[in-house]
């Protein structure tokens, strides 16, 4: 038995060696970008509504999060999806890539952006060399998306990067930002808080997506409209659509 | 730190003494054995000092494992008690071939990984330590009778809790992608 078990193991497991389960062991794989890369290369009208699909913390929930990814694949019209964060429970490798073994069944480009709990351990090192910079922006469809790295506990405590996300909003007309952790939850409450409000009051932001509270909270603003959503554990995802400069969001069940 | 060090030395204390019938008090905590492994859950190399007991049928070690920061990016220190225990053994005229099984019980020190969470973290923020873990492991060792004093070469399959829940949890995760192969040498000195 235990020699049938040895065969199957050589024949069908993707690491015969690891080291540690907390080591980094990944080529430098930039999915983020080779996604935005084929985003982008779809041409898309700048009057054109565009459609996208936001899904957060799917954790260890794989088998949700390939049923989410699923039901994405039949929707019409999606351009893409962004994953809001904490695709891990304890920023392991191994769950790094059950992640992305999952995502990669997607029709759509998919967007990956870190959370909190992707931070533990080498969580971080992991998410730069699968993914690429936990900060970053790209342009769509006359829009400019942002993802903003708002993880503070788990990044020794340390303030989230403002100038860069003064200067990325700044830059464009008309924006949308995604961030792990909401404006007004634990991590960023207070000083934060603060300064993430007057940011977005300084800026032309039409929407701002987060994950990391697992249930569904809107915050109106004069500006911006700010949406926390729901976790893969709830079976649901958001469906965005964006026209003439405005925001729609609905929770869809799957 | 100190807790977690206290409590895989108890670890390693305790399982010989509650198997130790045979031995008298002046053998217990002399080892009499020194592996040397390469892979597994304990870093790139690492070395155990330990013990066999019941007529070899178990077996205790104390294990220090290291994977550098040149290799993999991230550098893990481990301290580990890892108990074995035999489940058939095959004896072929000077040679033995022994299956077994066991857990180890791993300290991990490494970046951003906390047996006590600093205090910025609410209570119970994260509800287990991320830097002590339990790893089950299941492996098959090779040495010659007459070898008393001699080597023997074993390797060894072995997962962590982290991917066994994961794996209760999920019907698309392959039961064989929780395992990782390691292998090493045991030198006996009885």
């Amino acid at each position: 038995m235990f020699i049938a078990f040895l065969s199957s193991f050589f024949t069908s497991c993707t690491n015969l060696f690891s080291y540690s389960p907390f080591d980094a062991d990944l080529k430098t794989q930039h999915l983020n970008a080779k996604s935005i890369a084929t985003l982008q290369s779809a041409s898309v009208a700048e009057n054109d509504t565009v459609w996208f699909a936001v899904i957060s913390d799917p954790h260890n929930n794989y088998d949700d999060l390939k049923d989410a990814i699923t039901s994405i694949n039949r929707m019409e019209g999606v351009r893409f999806v962004v994953c809001c964060g904490d695709i891990t429970n304890w920023g392991t490798a191994d769950e790094f890539r059950w992640y992305k073994e999952i995502i990669e069944k997607s029709v759509h480009p998919v967007i990956t952006m870190i959370g909190n709990h992707d931070y533990l351990s080498n969580g971080h090192l992991v998410f730069q060399r699968m993914f690429g910079d936990t900060n970053f922006s790209f342009s769509y469809g006359g829009y400019n998306f942002v993802f903003f790295d708002d993880v503070v506990w788990e990044d020794n405590n340390s303030m989230p990067d403002f100038d860069w996300l003064q200067n990325s909003l700044s830059t464009a007309k008309t924006n949308v930002l995604f961030a792990h952790i909401p404006a007004w939850s634990d991590q960023m409450a207070g000083v934060f808080e603060q300064r993430m409000d007057s940011i977005l009051s300084s800026n032309r932001v039409v929407g701002a997506i987060y994950g990391h509270d697992h249930g569904f909270q809107y915050v109106a603003g004069a500006e911006t409209d700010q949406y926390a959503i729901n976790d893969i554990d709830d079976r649901c995802f958001a469906l965005v659509s964006l026209c003439d400069s405005k925001m729609t969001l609905k929770m869809l069940d799957y | 730190m100190i807790l977690i060090v206290s409590l895989l030395l108890i670890g390693f204390l305790c399982f010989p003494v509650s198997v130790s019938a045979q031995k008298n008090h002046t053998d217990y905590l002399r080892p009499d054995a020194i592996e040397i492994q390469y892979a597994g859950n304990y870093g790139l190399m690492s070395v155990g000092l330990g013990q066999e007991f019941c007529k070899d049928i178990l077996t205790s070690y104390l294990v220090l494992g290291y994977l550098p920061k040149a290799v993999n990016g991230t550098e893990v220190k481990t301290l580990a008690v890892k108990n074995t225990v035999e489940m058939k053994q095959f004896d072929f005229r000077k040679t033995s071939l022994k299956f077994y099984t066991g857990v180890s019980l791993i300290y991990y020190r490494t970046h951003n990984t906390y047996s006590r969470f600093p205090k910025y973290f609410p209570k119970s923020y994260y509800d287990f330590p991320t830097s002590l873990h339990a790893a089950p492991l299941i492996g098959t060792s090779f040495r010659r009778n007459s070898d008393k004093n001699g080597f023997a070469f074993f390797s060894e399959l072995s997962t962590l809790d982290y991917y066994l829940v994961d794996f209760f949890r999920n019907r698309s995760i392959n039961f064989l992608d929780l395992w990782n192969l390691s292998f090493g040498m045991v030198w006996h000195f009885d």
